[in-house]
């Protein structure tokens, strides 16, 4: 019997559901959704969204189903390299995937079908680009109801993109503790007042918000299909949704960000001479999958991403993570995810029966992980110990390459001035040998012009 | 006020559920009743914007002619 395991995620939606069979990924298709999945194929919509790369390619394959009396078929869909979470996104990567879901619905009217839930989850970055993962989410479009995914489009991306718009940048992160979206009354109440200058934000959200309360609870649906809502109504709250989210715009301070390198410690030649290292130590190793900690806008990601291995460079920053992403996107990397993280305290499992998005750890390891001038912030400014630095790192990846700065370092130094230095252990030889226990050291190259060291370890 | 007229206006043309096949989001019946609130302003705006483009030309090519007219 093979190992047969349904995934935790998947089961909300009763067309059907997500499962995993000797590690490889299936999704089944229910035959109470079987018409609408065979419209799917049959109208040409499924090849127009994968021609455009806004589905999920797939194909039907002849698998074992995991709940065979009500499987229509099976399908294969292509692996996501790295599934990533909406608020693990800068502020660009939202509004992009607001926007694709808006062409993936525009697109499926054409074709005489609609999207039945618009859940930012089930968008994820393909090769840089957004895509619907979820086959299972079009309905045939009946003219004169109104669209039953619109309260869950503004929830999951009006809402946290308006706020992080108009009133700071970090309220996206309200998406951790409402995992269905941002309710439109707290946006509404935390929105400046400003906001009702933009007829976007006055319908979708403040309005939207009123007329929730008003009719909380109370069951009102159209009586005939015909009534309601007619086709060009339903296109024109479209291009309103369109509209609306192409009214968000966010800069980091000081608008033409630049200066995230600035405030580096190298010489020219240092800078040339620690490219050079990881280049070298990428090449010895050879990941696929590699994890940039502390990776800023991507300097170093890059010299990982260019070798086409798949790097998703983390920073704390969001206007690091939107250079880093804007950048990418402008130059077609599709081999490069930015994201939003604090490692010290890194996504955590959460959702039903908290498993349903996964935490970090647990979409890992990576086959190297990169942490260049990373440490000294945790270890100094954060108190976490070598050792548990040491321990996290092993999680994380296979290979580590990571750059020790030594308290001399005037970075360290900065840290320290403004507190007393309880860190008697932050010095090379502890580093060492704290590493030591979970990694073998197979390298390690000064810097030129500079007190910092790189280390190439693997771990045990 | 507002309300209690569209109130009136809705529970005219509305009252049994209609369920759809496959639908398994609540969709919220403020949700719903806000689209059909809205629903001929942003009809209107988008039959409206179907001729803009072509209003947009036709202006256009007005201006360029005099334009041309005048070199």
């Amino acid at each position: 019997m093979s190992d047969a395991q349904r995934v935790a995620a998947s089961f909300r939606d009763p067309s059907g559901f997500l499962f995993t069979r000797d590690g490889d990924l299936f999704r089944q298709v229910n035959q109470a959704y079987g018409e609408e999945y065979d419209r799917l194929i049959g109208s040409g919509l499924y090849d127009a969204l994968v021609g455009d790369g806004l589905l999920i390619p797939h194909e039907e394959v002849e698998v074992q189903p995991f709940g065979a009396e009500e499987a229509h078929k099976i399908i294969k869909p292509e692996q996501i390299r790295f599934i990533s979470y909406p608020y693990e996104w800068s502020f660009s990567q939202l509004k992009d995937a607001a926007l694709a879901t808006l062409r993936i619905q525009k697109k499926a009217l054409e074709f005489g079908m609609s999207l039945k839930d618009s859940s930012a989850f089930n968008i994820q970055f393909r090769s840089g680009r957004p895509t619907l993962i979820d086959t299972l989410s079009f309905e045939t479009y009946r003219p004169g109801r109104p669209w039953v995914a619109y309260r869950q489009f503004c929830q999951h991306f009006l809402a946290p993109l308006s706020l992080m718009a108009r009133q700071d940048i970090r309220l996206g992160q309200l998406f951790r503790v409402y995992i269905d979206g941002l309710p439109l009354d707290l946006t509404s109440r935390l929105l400046p007042k400003s906001s009702y200058l933009n007829f976007g934000l006055i319908s979708h959200i403040h309005l939207h918000a009123a007329v929730q309360r008003r009719y909380a609870g109370k069951s009102l649906e159209p009586k005939s299909a015909s009534q309601g809502m007619s086709r060009s109504a339903f296109h024109g709250l479209m291009d309103s949704l369109e509209g609306a989210i192409n009214s968000q715009h966010w800069k980091p301070q000081g608008t033409e960000w630049g200066g995230y390198y600035d405030a580096h410690n190298y010489t020219e030649q240092g800078l040339e001479h620690k490219r050079q290292v990881v280049s070298d130590f990428l090449e010895q190793t050879k990941p696929d999958l590699i994890w940039d900690l502390g990776a800023n806008v991507g300097m170093f990601s890059r010299l990982a991403s260019d070798r086409v291995a798949y790097t998703i460079a983390f920073d704390v920053d969001p206007g690091a993570v939107e250079q880093n992403y804007l950048d990418a996107k402008r130059n077609k990397e599709d081999h490069l995810l930015p994201l939003l993280l604090d490692l010290t305290n890194p996504s955590a499992s959460i959702g039903w029966h908290g498993e349903e998005r996964k935490s970090l750890l647990e979409r890992g390891p990576a086959d190297a992980v990169l942490a260049l001038a990373l440490i000294h912030h945790l270890a100094i400014a954060n108190n976490v110990t070598l050792s548990q630095l040491g321990k996290f790192f092993h999680q994380a990846g296979k290979w580590l390459i990571i750059e020790f700065v030594p308290k001399r370092d005037s970075q360290v130094q900065r840290l320290l001035s403004t507190r007393a230095d309880i860190f008697p252990d932050y010095n090379q030889e502890t580093f060492e040998k704290v590493f030591a226990e979970d990694f073998v050291i197979r390298l390690f190259i000064p810097v030129k012009d500079s007190e910092r060291i790189l280390y190439l370890m693997e771990g045990k | 006020m507002i309300f209690h007229l569209f109130t009136l206006a809705l529970t005219t043309i509305f009252s049994s559920p209609l369920k759809s096949g496959n639908a398994y989001l609540d969709p919220g019946s403020g949700s719903f009743l806000l689209q059909i609130l809205l629903a001929a302003l942003l009809g209107g705006l988008f039959v409206l914007r179907s001729y803009w483009g072509k209003l947009k030309s036709f202006i256009t090519n007005l201006f360029s002619k005099e334009e041309n007219q005048e070199e």
